[in-house]
């Protein structure tokens, strides 16, 4: 499928062109999909805005360069799911410079309370496997992180993700095999590194 | 992992259709292959768990915030001003301008000096020679003065 002669393709011209209505339509067209990629990753709905806000701004400026070898949706959700990475990084060195901070006996203390909860509450098991998993996720490459996204969370087919990046069907199966491979040998290293599971 | 669980490999974790009996009789006589058949139906589990349970639509007026952040960034700091290479540049020309004007308006306020020249001291010498009243009467007190000495020598 060609991205070029789509009614997506002459939105984007338009947009290039700084037609400010078109930029609109793709918002409202795309928005609740942004904000649910984001929900899905952090299930929090303040950082969903900020960070949607960040991604349609992104798209705002880099719209020149989007070359149609994609299509709108899968450049779209890579932005996404990058701004929600970078996110995560920033999170984790405000943590890092916070728990800085704390005397040894306070880390000791906060250390036994993480350990205690996650043994015991189901929540906390499902937000446990959740962070290894895109702590997992963030070990693969940009391309495989996005394949296994859209086949996994956004149930699109081997089919669907050809047509949408316009590869073939079997070049979408090595790649999702290969991302998978990946994923488990990330899995492996973490384990060896500490007690996880995967 | 072997060919024919690579193969339906795809297929069999979307769930959609049967595996075929190859597939499952591989997996039956590998171990090995059922073991890693296994843990990617964990990880796929894990990574669906990123799916969001509900549509989420953002609070109204999402597209005024967006086009809010695009102007901030549009909007240049007074840092990016300093940053800006041109900027030296516009210094320069403008000292340049501002010493210019103020030399001419210097210039132009000072009083009319000159170095007197060989003519010119002569000049004002005459000048100062020429008489006024006042002068005219002190010489003639003067001489008016002499001559009544003379007489009485």
């Amino acid at each position: 499928m060609d991205h070029r002669n789509s009614e997506e393709a002459a939105l984007v011209r338009r947009i290039q062109a700084r037609d400010e209505f078109a930029f609109r339509e793709i918002v409202e067209r795309y928005q609740s999909k942004v904000f649910s990629i984001i929900f899905g990753i952090l299930r929090n709905h303040n950082d969903a805005e900020d960070i949607a806000q960040q991604v349609f701004s992104k798209i705002y400026f880099s719209i020149g360069n989007f070359d149609f070898r994609s299509s709108l949706l899968t450049w779209i959700y890579k932005i996404t799911v990058n701004e929600c990475y970078d996110y995560l990084r920033k999170k984790r060195v405000r943590k890092l410079v916070y728990e800085s901070d704390f005397s040894e006996e306070d880390a000791l203390r906060m250390e036994n309370s993480d350990t205690a909860t996650d043994q015991h509450t189901p929540v906390d098991t499902a937000l446990a496997q959740r962070d290894l998993i895109l702590k997992l996720l963030e070990k693969i490459s940009e391309e495989d992180r996005t394949l296994i996204l859209l086949k996994e969370v956004e149930g699109h087919s081997v089919e669907e993700l050809s047509r949408m990046t316009r590869m073939n069907e079997n070049t979408i199966k090595v790649k999702l095999f290969r991302a998978r491979q990946k994923l488990l040998k990330a899995a492996q290293r973490l384990n060896r590194s500490g007690p996880t599971q995967v | 992992m072997h060919q024919p669980v690579r193969e339906e490999l795809e297929d069999y974790l979307a769930g959609g259709t049967p595996p075929s009996n190859r597939f499952d009789q591989h997996l039956k006589e590998c171990a090995e292959c059922a073991a890693e058949v296994g843990v990617l139906r964990e990880q796929v589990s894990l990574v669906r768990a990123l799916r969001a349970d509900e549509e989420v639509e953002p609070a109204p007026g999402f597209y005024a915030r967006v086009l809010n952040r695009i102007e901030q960034r549009v909007r240049p700091s007074i840092w990016s001003v300093l940053r800006d290479p041109s900027l030296g540049r516009r210094i320069a020309v403008a000292s340049a301008a501002l010493a210019f004007v103020i030399s001419a308006y210097i210039v132009s306020t000072e009083p009319f000096r000159m170095t007197p020249s060989a003519s010119s001291t002569v000049a004002i010498q005459q000048l100062s020679r020429q008489d006024t009243p006042a002068t005219v009467a002190q010489d003639r007190d003067v001489v008016l003065a002499s001559l009544a000495s003379f007489r009485e020598n």
